[in-house]
């Protein structure tokens, strides 16, 4: 019978075999995924015992701290108009902004959770977590708080050579400390204080999408700075007629179409390019989010090339919406020779004793235009600020470029935009603002982004 | 017979005890150490004492001449020990328990096999076997329920499961009944076809036929209590046993088609196992309810990793029944995949050794007792590790050595004995029937 037995032996070796590609799987293969589930309740456990990390600004100015071990001390300070982007973190609330996004770095778990098993003995759990340093600049968040000056809108200032987000204000915001008791009044406000606006507001961009449509236009050859158009006042695009508000506009060149936002020659561009154009457009990330830290919303560009679909996009009209920062990542690419930088928002995560343990570098996101498109699309940005429709942004002593917009929306008046950039010693800037409802982009927007401006060149 | 001065010192024994009781003192210190701080506090003493339990009973075997195996003891030690370093991880409250367990449980180790060797087991299974089905019974009526199984008897506040003993009884059984089938004499020659037992060969004998029905009535009773894991293992095992004995491929085919069909009437008729298939097919489905421990045992097997958190340093007890049935996986969370492969690795070693030691068993009788033995303890490891890693529904059964509980551990321990005591080289006491074997 010792034959029937060996096979026994086998049957055992091929079952252990079987434990051991199962050990393998769960502990090996899915590990880090089962390890990181928000479902472990390891996680929850973890972050009562440890001391959780602090986010400061660029100067390291504390914009949120926890004062002992555990979720339940965070003390949240710096500029209100960071609140919705900063987030909360709360034992019932939860965790919202960047407080969610930076959760594993904030509780000290960033590295691999599961693989430092045996390290973890002889060290323990690091008793506190890691710290992040964002790129924010509070001076200059502080001068966006005063121009938004308590109306409803955002404002994104965004370093145009390297990526670097300086200023993402939302307004208004609910101070964070206060959230648990007053939750239900504060869900309930129609002026939703909770969303950061800059990052996950969606918005019409009305005509601060023209840069965009022209630097695209003038790389399909529709256009350069030579070409006159004849502007009559209006246009068909489909079924439908868009004019302009100041009537036949005449012969204009490029540079100044931008300059005085003529809507009949921008549609007039984009019926030519048709189904190219929200191709090109797609560059500018105007159909999806932007990789970011943070809770980011998508723009919704479709690729719907209708005539009547072609004319309301090229002045930011129709289905499209997109967030500030969208916006301001046209205007970067234009001061930026056409290329787009990735935009950061963290600039480095360091530990308790200070040792920087994750650093983020400038990266290219894309490059929507060529370079000399992004040359005449900014010295029409220029003219407006000069002379233009913008011009309320002008600053003597600085190279300042602009567009304005007053885009219609369901929700009442129109919304106000301006989005530029400055050039100063070297440095550039660039920005967006919105003012919900707030009227003509030209006479509400445009001033407030000349302070902000001068806030940050001189602030420095 | 007992040859006089025939070298019993059993050398390699002592090595291998001696080797796995440093270790389990080790494993000791390392507790101790990530959780008082010192290398010499009470869990070293303590890890080092479950150790101690296997050079006693060593010395034990020594002192007897008995000259069997020498590596299945210090695998069980090896296992025993790995098994009460998580047990007092999780449960220091219950260390001093298991530790009495531990050292009952050895000292019945010895009596067992010294019983084997000496020749007195044989011919005593049928009784034993009736034993247990009348406990079975009395514990159907008498018994308390726990975990969903009746399968508790209380006797002056001391809780045992009848169900871990009527395995013994059902392998003695097996071994005296189907020893007498002329199918388990080897061939005469290597190139003579072997013997093969049909069904009616094997029915024409009387003691068989009586094994058959002892067997299911044991099975039917471990059924009725609600304990579908144990009767899963006696039912696989003795299906084995009598196809080692037989040669009988049909036994195996219709036994498993009977199985599988018991097992959909079980679904049927008891709730808690079809909820626990559901809970196997698809374990996320229903995470926080009926799938709940093996999905906790899942987080606990992820966080472990591959070379573990270390001990005192994961959360084992958030697993549900964690120092019992899912002590597996509460211990791989914090000794990592590296140690859940040593684990499986220990009954690996353990369970294939007991084969190829009951290939070489001096009489079929031994032999069968051997492979019942083996048979028992590597469907309960394959079951149990199986249901904490999810190849398998989760069953209610213990590992083998490891797990938390007086009645497992005497049980596993004793068959650990029966497997000693039959790998024995010389026959120290009449066996009835020695004939067919092909020891020295």
């Amino acid at each position: 019978m010792n034959h029937r037995i060996s096979r026994l032996l086998g049957a055992w070796m091929v079952g252990c075999a079987v434990l051991a590609l199962a050990a393998t799987y769960y502990q090996a293969v899915t590990a880090d995924r089962l390890a990181a589930s928000p479902a472990n309740p390891r996680i929850a456990n973890a972050e009562k015992g440890i001391w959780r990390g602090s986010i400061v600004d660029r100067n390291g100015e504390v914009l949120a701290e926890s004062l002992e071990r555990g979720a339940d001390s965070r003390v949240y300070r710096g500029p209100g108009s960071l609140a919705p982007l900063v987030g909360y973190a709360h034992p019932t609330l939860g965790k919202s902004g960047l407080e969610s996004t930076m959760d594993p770095w904030l509780t000290g778990r960033g590295w691999s959770y599961s693989r430092t098993g045996l390290l973890s003995t002889i060290s323990r759990q690091p008793e506190r977590g890691y710290s992040v340093r964002l790129t924010i600049d509070s001076h200059t968040q502080r001068a966006c708080e005063a121009a938004l000056a308590g109306r409803r809108g955002a404002a994104v200032v965004l370093d145009a050579a390297n990526g670097e987000v300086l200023a993402a204000a939302s307004c208004p915001w609910f101070h964070p400390a206060l959230l648990e008791s007053a939750w239900d009044t504060v869900i309930a406000r129609e002026d939703s204080p909770l969303i950061c606006r800059p990052l996950a507001g969606l918005y019409p961009p009305g005509s601060t999408i023209k840069p965009a449509i022209a630097g695209a236009a003038i790389d399909m050859g529709l256009a350069s700075s030579g070409t006159v158009y004849d502007c009559r006042g209006s246009i068909r695009a489909g079924g439908a007629i868009i004019s302009d508000a100041a009537g036949a506009h005449g012969s204009i060149d490029l540079g100044t179409a931008i300059a005085l936002s003529c809507n009949t020659a921008f549609v007039h561009l984009a019926l030519e390019a048709g189904a190219r154009l929200p191709e090109a457009l797609g560059k500018f990330y105007l159909s999806r989010s932007l990789p970011l830290d943070a809770p980011m919303a998508a723009g919704t560009l479709s690729g719907e090339a209708s005539d009547e679909a072609l004319g309301q996009l090229a002045i930011g009209q129709g289905d499209l919406v997109v967030t500030p920062l969208h916006v301001a990542m046209i205007a970067a690419a234009v001061v930026n020779h056409g290329v787009m930088m990735r935009p950061r928002l963290v600039a480095e995560i360091y530990s308790d004793s200070g040792a920087v343990v994750k650093r983020s570098s400038p990266g290219v996101l894309g490059v929507p235009m060529t370079a000399e498109a992004a040359r005449i699309v900014a010295g029409g940005m220029l003219e407006a600020v000069e002379w233009g429709t913008a011009r309320a942004a002008n600053l003597p002593d600085y190279v300042v470029g602009g567009k304005t917009g007053t885009a219609e929306n369901p929700h009442g008046a129109p919304h106000a935009w301006f989005a530029g950039f400055t050039q100063h010693a070297g440095r550039k800037v660039a920005l967006a603002i919105i003012i919900e409802n707030g009227g003509s982009g030209g006479q509400v927007a445009a001033p407030l982004a000349g302070s902000v401006f001068r806030a940050v060149l001189s602030g420095r | 017979m007992m040859t006089a001065g025939r070298p019993c010192r059993r050398d390699a024994e002592r090595s291998l005890v001696g080797t796995v009781m440093l270790l389990a003192g080790l494993s000791g210190a390392s507790l101790s150490l990530a959780r008082s701080g010192s290398v010499f506090g009470l869990d070293t003493v303590l890890c080092f004492a479950a150790g101690v339990a296997f050079a006693a009973a060593h010395l034990l075997l020594a002192a007897a001449r008995f000259d069997g195996d020498q590596v299945i003891s210090a695998l069980v030690a090896a296992a025993a020990a790995t098994g009460y370093a998580s047990v007092l991880r999780l449960r220091s409250d219950l260390a001093l328990r298991q530790l009495s367990f531990i050292w009952i449980g050895a000292g019945v180790m010895v009596a067992a096999a010294l019983w084997q060797w000496k020749g007195r087991a044989s011919g005593s299974g049928m009784a034993l076997a009736v034993g247990a089905a009348a406990l079975l019974l009395a514990t159907l009526v008498l018994g308390q329920e726990r975990g969903g199984a009746r399968s508790w008897i209380f006797i002056g506040g001391m809780g045992f499961q009848p169900s871990e003993f009527a395995k013994i009884a059902c392998v003695l059984a097996g071994a005296d009944a189907l020893s007498a089938l002329p199918a388990c004499r080897e061939a005469p020659s290597p190139s003579a076809a072997p013997h093969r037992a049909g069904l009616g060969q094997m029915w024409a004998l009387r003691p068989v036929r009586m094994l058959f029905l002892i067997w299911s009535v044991i099975v039917a009773f471990t059924v009725f209590q609600r304990d579908v894991g144990t009767a899963a293992i006696i039912y696989i095992s003795c299906v084995a046993l009598v196809y080692v004995a037989s040669g009988n491929r049909l036994v195996v085919i219709g036994s498993a088609a009977l199985g599988a069909a018991g097992v959909a009437m079980a679904c049927k008729f008891f709730p808690h196992v079809g909820v626990r298939f559901a809970a196997w097919s698809n374990p996320w489905a229903d995470a926080a309810g009926s799938s709940y421990q093996v999905v906790q045992a899942f987080y606990a097997l992820g966080s472990g990793g591959m070379l573990g958190r270390g001990y005192g340093s994961g959360s084992p007890w958030l697993i549900p029944a964690a120092p019992t049935d899912m002590l597996f996986a509460a211990s791989a969370e914090e000794i990592g995949l590296a140690g859940s492969l040593g684990v499986i690795a220990i009954y690996f070693l353990l369970i294939g050794h007991a084969y190829a030691c009951a290939m070489r068993g001096r009489s079929p009788r031994q032999r069968l007792a051997a492979v019942g033995a083996a048979n028992i303890l590597a469907v309960q490891a394959f079951v149990i590790i199986g249901g904490n890693l999810g190849v398998l529904p989760l069953t209610g059964v213990t590992l083998p050595f490891a797990s938390y509980g007086g009645s497992s551990m005497i049980a596993s321990l004793a068959l650990a004995g029966i497997l000693l005591g039959a790998t024995a080289r010389t026959d120290a006491g009449g066996d009835y029937d020695s004939s067919g074997g092909d020891g020295p």
